[in-house]
């Protein structure tokens, strides 16, 4: 008989779409829990388990902004072998990371107003800065997406079943790989948003090459270009590729050298203003991630 | 960067292209220009080659700022080796100054070969405003 897989799934900080696709994903797994080859052993989502002793995998989505996900992704780490750091957040600190542009202060005083920062004792107090797992615990696996894809996440469960290690469950492949856009090799002159200048329903060109601001080229392949086959530039969600070894850094890094340089603007010193919101643009979901992970005063 | 003798505070990282600022460099040498020696230059073959991952790890290795010098407009010695490093610096800037790293301790500079006291003056300026603004904050 094969060995009974025992599963774990939560979410610390994030916006709930990631339960929705873990939820998506039980279906399909229901005939082996039938089977009982998987056992869910705790899910505050599916089960009323308030506890458990220990578990194969964990899949941990959200990320670490406050002292009670410190605690709860500390306690999950101590008691599965396999942790998985599901979703943008869990993975490099997801779209809230942004809030990491802010001081902890000033955003509770932008939302709240001029309130006492002092926090009673039984909530959860805000930690400075919004982080991915990696920052605080060991993480074996990740799932990217914000939400993943339900076919990226059964596509990890498979790899992890099969022993592979995290960059063999993915290769090296992007977006861009997966867009049915034509690319012609032209570089735009000047960057379009679709907030002004929306793209032409029926277009076929790559939308890079008209201006937009697609991240493509530089993101995890795995969503099947969702985003470009409707005409919408790539925002990076599945997050860049990292080769292995290497770090977030230079992986941000060689995003902003090849897509943000390849606008052939002049004089070139113009291309920040141009594209507005350089840090939002390259940094949506992977701040957190950065060697500066939030602003420093 | 050698962890064994206490470097010399500020200390700058320079990229300067082979063609112009890294020539301009050596006029100010052997025009016997005096300069602050608070900065460590790395010849690279163009700007071109200088884009935003030597920024970061320069930064991260602990240089209180870093320079990027390469040719006037026009006069890249690769055609356009410039505009791009150019490009690929601003966006890095503007990340960084989002950020809160103070505006100065990442700077670029259009250096010709012929402009050996423009480079002395550019590294004077820069280890100047450094020493105001302190150490990095990424000095560990
Ligand atoms: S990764 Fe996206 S979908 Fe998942 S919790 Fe974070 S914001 Fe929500
Ligand atoms: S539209 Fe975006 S994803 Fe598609 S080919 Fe162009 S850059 Fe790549
Ligand atoms: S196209 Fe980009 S932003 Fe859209 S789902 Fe895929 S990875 Fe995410």
């Amino acid at each position: 008989m094969v060995k009974k897989i025992s599963l774990v799934i939560d979410e610390l900080t994030g916006c709930e779409g990631c339960k929705m696709s873990l939820l998506e994903l039980i279906e399909p797994l229901l005939d082996s829990i039938m089977r009982d080859e998987i056992e869910i052993v705790y899910a505050p989502i599916l089960l009323d388990a308030e506890s458990f002793d220990h578990a194969d995998i964990a899949l941990l989505a959200g990320s670490i902004r406050n002292s009670e996900d410190l605690e709860k992704a500390r306690w999950i780490r101590e008691k599965v072998d396999i942790l998985v750091a599901t979703g943008a957040c869990a993975y490099i600190g997801g779209i809230h990371g942004l809030g990491n542009l802010f001081t902890w202060r000033d955003l509770v005083s932008g939302v709240f107003g001029n309130v006492n920062h002092e926090v009673a004792d039984e909530i959860p107090s805000l930690l400075e800065y919004t982080k991915p797992l990696w920052r605080e615990v060991n993480v074996d696996y990740f799932i990217p997406g914000c939400p993943p894809n339900p076919d990226t996440i059964a596509k990890v469960l498979d790899g992890i079943k099969r022993g592979l290690k995290p960059h063999e469950i993915f290769e090296a492949r992007t977006v861009c790989d997966e867009c049915p856009l034509k690319r012609e090799e032209k570089s735009a002159s000047k960057v379009l948003r679709v907030i002004d200048t929306p793209v032409e329903q029926s277009t076929d060109r790559c939308l890079l090459e008209q201006g937009y601001l697609c991240l493509g080229p530089s993101t995890l392949a795995g969503c099947g270009a969702l985003c470009p086959k409707k005409g919408v530039p790539c925002i990076g969600c599945y997050g860049f590729v990292v080769k292995p070894g290497e770090s977030f850094d230079n992986a941000i890094a060689r995003t902003i050298a090849s897509i943000g340089a390849s606008f052939k603007i002049e004089p070139p010193e113009r291309i920040d203003d141009e594209i507005l919101d350089t840090i939002g643009t390259f940094m949506k979901f992977i701040l957190p991630s950065f060697f500066i992970p939030r602003i420093i005063k | 960067m050698a962890k064994k003798h206490k470097p010399i505070r500020p200390l700058i990282l320079a990229y300067c292209c082979n063609y112009c600022g890294y020539a301009g460099a050596d006029l100010a040498g052997v025009s016997r220009i005096e300069y602050e020696p608070n900065v460590v230059i790395v010849r690279v073959p163009c700007s071109g080659r200088i884009g935003p991952e030597h920024i970061i790890e320069a930064l991260k290795e602990g240089y209180d700022g870093v320079l990027v010098v390469g040719c006037h407009y026009g006069d890249c010695h690769f055609i356009s080796g410039n505009y791009v490093s150019k490009r690929r610096f601003t966006l890095i800037k503007s990340i960084l100054t989002s950020l809160g790293v103070e505006e100065e301790r990442v700077r670029f500079e259009h250096i010709s070969a012929a402009e050996g006291r423009r480079f002395a003056e550019v590294v004077n300026e820069m280890t100047r405003k450094l020493r105001e603004l302190g150490p990095s904050p990424f000095v560990r």
